[in-house]
């Protein structure tokens, strides 16, 4: 039985919270990179390395500057957006007996963290004075305030059978009983959606989409652009650590530690993730909308009901 | 190591703090200091090579207003459904019915936004 | 001679091995540069002159879009440099831009870029250092005071006009001039639209007039670009649009290279899928012009069948032209972003239609 303890002192957890993301962002970084050389058909080789060159290139190039941005924003929407990623990973349990944080109410404390997130990325599009990034930045916030809801349900009904809000609970009532992926099963692919729109990765990319020069980024460069696809990466870290700890059992796992059971179920989120977003083609933001509120949302009542139901018998 | 509630987010604040001041410290690395020094040409916005007529910042109009609010009824409702979860298995039937019915009243302000149009753009 | 701060050694040698971002202004009988330029690893394509390092001027650009093509020119951040592909840089009005042939494209770019990072490299701006018309917003970021309303900045009115919306609230009405160098958008097309929100309420579509006679012009003398060409390179771009970066570069290749109609039967496979593109085109972009109504999955799927029947050595019909007035009036009430998608669905078409020479009003 897992019991989760909270860190030793709050530096040691920041460095903690501060080197997963780095190693997840990295990680996500050459998936990407990789899965794109494999659609591409070519060599993938180079594809490792890839990433990096590309990151000391941007960081080599200068920083933006438009005709009368609001700079100060400019520079917190990247750091909002770690900042909001770090607060999330903060909950989750990252080790057999370890969270950074050990709090009861570690749904709502994620839950907030998708909802400044969210205020991050418009803040993004809304700097730079700029017409693209600020439509972008609009219709950012008609998709985030339509996948809201899904993680709320989806994180309340994995509360149901561990009757706690706590992570470390979620992942101790999946080892007691089921996987959740196995007992409450559109919980997954509900949360997936959930993850890829938070990130902006893939299908659900609405902020930074080509058909909008590049979306909130149109006019961003050199290290505050390497800021923000950090940001983005370590959204999606957190994200593919909390699928991980909500319907994968997290840490739970026999022979290897804790940690590297979550790393090695979260490496395997990430790929799923990557993947979808080079086989699936960018959602326009009113059909993402439509379905969300007409689709998901009622089949995240049904995932709810049926996680009530399997939770009772 | 058991940790009180306030060490808990402290240690919270802590991780966000840090982690956002590291990213807003590369974001702001070698950022020109007199944004004016850079040549007028460089600094428009990207259009496509044109200059916008009129300047980005605007009441925007915003489509998704209606769906906006019933967001914030579903908004208020989560603030009861957190407690609720803890206690279900404890309550049992009862909890889940109860549930139930306070969501099916809340479809019905889908249903209605949908009907209306809400979820269109136009 | 150092002509700006190099960048630190290290940072330097990593950044020297990185593919070289480019911004890609296309002009008439790009599309070969186009494709040759997504298609390669030494290379990537990116969706605004920001995340660039040097700007390709690809194919004939006409006098008349010179403008916009030195404010695309400016807006690549310095240290920037500019190549231009088998012509000089006196054709396009940029001296100093670097000419390169065809056949040399990619090491010439390779070799610049290893310039601008030794700090032996930065291409002066071409337009003015200060704006001609003086600062008259309100507010630190010119959002005009209360409510956002009031102030000229930089002589630029605050989208302020009072238009009814549907709920009788007075709403701004954003002006934009899209193009013609936007990423993705067919060559040497401009489109005017007035935005409320991310609507299109308002949009002229005209092309940039050309100059010269078609079929004179090409890069390094070349014929113009076959349909196999024009067509998959249309395809790479609606990819890269709709973010699927891997693909897109599969079809660039495809296009750089001899193609067979069971190359093209195997993108169908790839593509023609409920999840793959047309997760971003069906019943998008639905437009009923010269009779052939459709959505965007309708015209890319037209793309494919043209590729094979051209691959296979059959004669394909001419895309035919376009009535620009019947095309901006479908695109109204459209939401930015489809509006856009649904030009880069029309490129062949509009890429034909920016190629005839100006007609006199």
């Amino acid at each position: 039985m897992i019991e989760v303890a909270g860190a030793a002192h709050p530096v040691v957890g920041a460095l903690v919270v501060v080197a997963v993301l780095a190693l997840g962002a990295m990680a996500v970084a050459v998936t990407e990179s990789v899965v794109t050389a494999h659609v591409a058909g070519s060599p993938l080789g180079s594809a490792w390395s890839r990433p990096w060159r590309r990151a000391a290139l941007v960081l080599a190039r200068p920083q933006p500057v438009t005709e009368r941005p609001d700079t100060l924003l400019w520079v917190l929407a990247p750091a909002a957006y770690v900042g909001m990623a770090a607060l999330g990973l903060t909950v989750l349990p990252l080790g057999t007996v370890w969270a950074v944080a050990d709090v009861r109410t570690g749904i709502v404390v994620l839950g907030s963290a998708e909802v400044l997130a969210m205020v991050a990325v418009f803040l993004h599009g809304w700097a730079p004075n700029s017409p693209l990034p600020l439509v972008a930045g609009y219709r950012f916030v008609a998709a985030g305030l339509s996948f809201l809801l899904l993680s709320i349900f989806v994180l309340i009904a994995a509360a149901l059978p561990a009757e706690s809000m706590s992570f470390g609970r979620i992942v101790a009532s999946q080892e007691d009983g089921a996987w959740n992926v196995l007992r409450q099963p559109l919980g997954l692919p509900l949360f997936l959606v959930v993850a890829l729109a938070v990130s902006l990765h893939g299908p659900l990319d609405v902020a930074d989409a080509g058909e909008l020069a590049g979306g909130t980024t149109a006019e961003v460069s050199g290290p505050a652009r390497l800021a923000w696809g950090f940001a983005r990466r370590a959204m999606l870290t957190t994200y593919a650590v909390a699928t991980a700890v909500v319907f994968l059992a997290g840490p739970a796992g026999p022979l290897l530690p804790g940690w590297a059971w979550l790393a090695v179920k979260s490496l395997a989120v990430v790929v799923v993730l990557v993947w979808i977003g080079q086989r699936t083609a960018r959602v326009p933001v009113e059909r993402f909308v439509r379905v969300a509120w007409t689709v998901l949302l009622p089949l995240s009542f049904l995932h709810l009901a049926i996680a009530g139901v399997v939770t009772l018998a | 190591m058991a940790q009180s509630m306030l060490g808990a987010f402290l240690a919270v604040a802590t991780a966000t703090v840090v982690a956002a001041t590291a990213v807003a410290g590369v974001a702001l690395w070698r950022r020109p200091v007199d944004p004016t020094a850079v040549a007028w040409s460089a600094t428009l916005p990207w259009l496509g090579g044109h200059e916008p007529e009129t300047h980005a910042w605007n009441r925007f109009h915003a489509r998704y207003y209606p769906m906006t609010l019933v967001l914030l009824a579903f908004e208020m409702e989560m603030m009861f459904m957190y407690p609720w979860a803890v206690v279900f298995a404890e309550l049992g039937t009862k909890a889940l019915v109860e549930m139930a019915v306070f969501l099916a009243l809340l479809s019905l302000g889908v249903v209605y936004l949908w009907r209306e149009g809400g979820l269109a753009w136009q | 001679m150092a002509v700006t701060r190099p960048v630190p050694g290290r940072l330097a040698r990593w950044a020297g091995a990185a593919p070289v971002p480019v911004h890609v202004a296309v002009g008439h009988g790009g599309d070969p540069v186009l494709a040759q330029l997504r298609a390669d690893r030494r290379v990537e394509v990116v969706a605004t002159p920001r995340h660039a390092t040097v700007l390709v001027v690809a194919g004939h650009v006409p006098e008349a879009a010179r403008t916009a093509l030195h404010a695309t020119h400016d807006q690549v951040r310095a240290p920037r440099a500019t190549v231009v592909v088998g012509v000089e840089g006196t054709m396009v009005g940029i001296p100093h831009a670097v000419s390169v042939p065809r056949t040399g494209l990619v090491d010439g770019l390779v070799a610049v870029q290893h310039d601008l990072l030794a700090g032996d490299r930065d291409d002066p701006s071409i337009g003015p250092d200060d704006n001609p018309v003086a600062w008259q917003g309100v507010g630190p970021h010119g959002q005009g005071g209360e409510g956002m309303m009031g102030g000229v900045p930089w002589g630029r009115p605050m989208a302020m006009p009072p238009v009814e919306g549907r709920d009788g609230l007075a709403l701004d009405r954003l002006a934009l001039r899209l193009g013609p160098f936007l990423a993705g958008l067919p060559p040497l097309l401009v489109v005017d639209v007035g935005l409320q929100g991310d609507v299109v309420e308002e949009v002229a579509v005209e092309p940039v007039p050309a100059d010269e006679p078609p079929g004179s012009m090409g890069t390094d003398g070349e014929d113009r670009p076959s349909v196999v060409i024009t067509e998959l390179v249309a395809l790479a771009e609606l990819l890269a649009l709709v973010g699927l970066a891997g693909m897109a570069v599969r079809v660039a290749r495809l296009a750089t290279g001899p193609v067979t109609p069971g190359d093209v039967a195997g993108l169908r496979r790839r593509l023609d899928r409920p999840l793959g593109l047309r997760t971003a085109t069906d019943g998008v972009g639905r437009l009923d012009l010269s009779g052939r109504a459709g959505d965007i999955t309708a015209r890319w799927r037209a793309w494919l069948d043209r590729a094979a029947a051209a691959a296979a050595g059959d004669r394909v019909p001419p895309t035919g032209t376009l009535d620009l007035d019947a095309l901006a009036h479908e695109l109204l009430g459209m939401e930015l972003g489809a509006a856009l998608l649904s030009l880069a669905s029309l490129r062949p078409q509009l890429a034909a239609a920016t190629a005839l020479p100006a007609v006199a009003a």
